[in-house]
């Protein structure tokens, strides 16, 4: 399988160079949904990363009181701005998991939040649901928009989630052999359009913990208004805030 | 999200902004009509009474009165907006040029920060129409920029050409399509 994968990253990432509308128009219509891993943390008290079933992580044990912000999808006009202005103003890094359509739609967002020190990682070119597309189809999708945000980064992005958060063994498997570690989160504020900014804080502080990673969505401006408490919050609890891959590191040196 | 392009159902898209999985749609994509909620569609809602008058104000400064959303954040005293309006010419089967994209972008920065001296930044976009099932709007953005009071006030004064005023925003794209 890894060399399938490599066949077909290496067509995919020749075929980044083209119009993304040109190059999307080959991927298929969304597929029906198919059952797929739970939202759950695995239960792993062990000092260092907590790996789930397939490989993938969810948080890192660690003594330090350090915990990142993650934000899915977009970049979009008006909304990754703001957010950026928020997050830049509480001096709070965060890591923005991108999808490539966006980002080739709206680039210069892209550029915002690499030089405002934030991380980027790979949400796949098109947010499609993974599970129920074929081999090729989940390296293109993952393949296309690395190559795509490596061009801001100038370096090979290192981070993966999949989209709608829907995973199984295959996806995992083939993010890895792309390079990426796939992350996803331990804190959810399940931040859906029009839920209130004081629930959203709620639902954060509640499940926030050491090496926590806490997932929230780009497009949403109850989320942002949210964010200067949330930040307060968990600064007025000792903690510090840290992109994913920082994360990572400081699990991995315990 | 990849339903928008690759053929949505018109039930489908009625219910797109609510997705099960609570990821949001990006603002200049889509704005199905069954979705348009409030008697103000072209209002985001974020901040309704202020995006009601800066849709007021910007409406009428650009030809065709293509303005086709607007967007006020207030963050701790900071006010930012967004602008999404149409590159299609109405009742014209044709696009509006570069020339004509940077001209209204202009127009749309200069109104806003003339006229609401609170917000900081503004981000422009002009969409077109792209193929989509009936009843359901789909958007494809083909030109934007993002301006900041601070430049804004260092070259609103100077003898600038659209495309030159825009670029010292340092913020422009424009997709490759859109006629010269």
């Amino acid at each position: 399988m890894k060399l399938l994968i490599a066949l077909l990253a290496v067509l995919v990432l020749k075929g980044a160079a083209l119009p993304a509308r040109i190059a999307s128009t080959v991927m298929p219509a969304l597929p029906a949904a198919e059952p797929v891993a739970p939202f759950s943390a695995p239960d792993d008290s062990d000092l260092g990363l907590s790996y789930g079933r397939y490989g993938e992580v969810w948080r890192v044990h660690t003594q330090r009181k350090e915990i990142a912000l993650t934000f899915d999808d977009g970049p979009y006009p008006f909304y990754t701005p703001v957010l950026l202005h928020v997050l830049d103003h509480s001096r709070v890094p965060a890591t923005f998991f991108i999808v490539g359509r966006n980002a080739q739609e709206f680039p210069e967002l892209v550029s915002r939040i690499v030089q405002s020190g934030d991380e980027i990682g790979n949400h796949t070119f098109n947010h499609f649901t993974l599970t129920g597309l074929p081999e090729e189809q989940i390296v293109a999708q993952i393949a296309q928009d690395g190559a795509l945000l490596e061009r801001f980064t100038g370096k090979p992005i290192s981070l993966f989630r999949p989209p709608h958060g829907r995973f199984n063994r295959e996806v995992v498997s083939i993010a890895h052999e792309l390079g990426y570690v796939t992350v996803f989160w331990s804190d959810a504020a399940n931040d859906v359009k029009d839920i209130p900014p004081d629930v959203i804080t709620e639902r954060v502080m509640t499940e926030a913990s050491p090496g926590g990673i806490i997932l929230l969505h780009s497009g949403q401006y109850r989320t942002i208004e949210a964010l200067p408490d949330i930040i307060d919050g968990l600064r007025a609890q000792g903690y510090t805030f840290v992109t994913v891959s920082k994360l990572l590191e400081d699990g991995e040196q315990n | 999200m990849a339903a928008l392009l690759f053929g949505v159902t018109t039930a489908q898209a009625a219910s797109a902004p609510f997705a099960p999985h609570g990821v949001p749609h990006p603002p200049s994509r889509v704005h199905a009509t069954a979705a348009a909620v409030g008697e103000k569609p072209w209002d985001e809602g974020v901040t309704p009474a202020l995006e009601n008058r800066l849709f007021d104000a910007t409406y009428k400064t650009l030809p065709s009165h293509n303005v086709l959303k607007v967007y006020v954040f207030d963050t701790s005293g900071y006010e930012s907006a967004g602008i999404r309006f149409s590159a299609r010419v109405p009742h014209e089967q044709r696009d509006l040029t570069r020339p004509e994209l940077d001209a209204e972008a202009v127009s749309l920065i200069r109104t806003t920060f003339d006229q609401f001296p609170q917000l900081q930044t503004l981000d422009v976009w002009a969409t077109i129409p792209i193929p989509a099932p009936e009843l359901a709007q789909v958007e494809s953005t083909v030109f934007s920029v993002s301006a900041d009071r601070e430049t804004y006030e260092s070259i609103r004064s100077k003898p600038l050409s659209d495309e030159e005023f825009l670029a010292l925003f340092g913020q422009v794209w424009i997709a490759p399509q859109v006629p010269q």
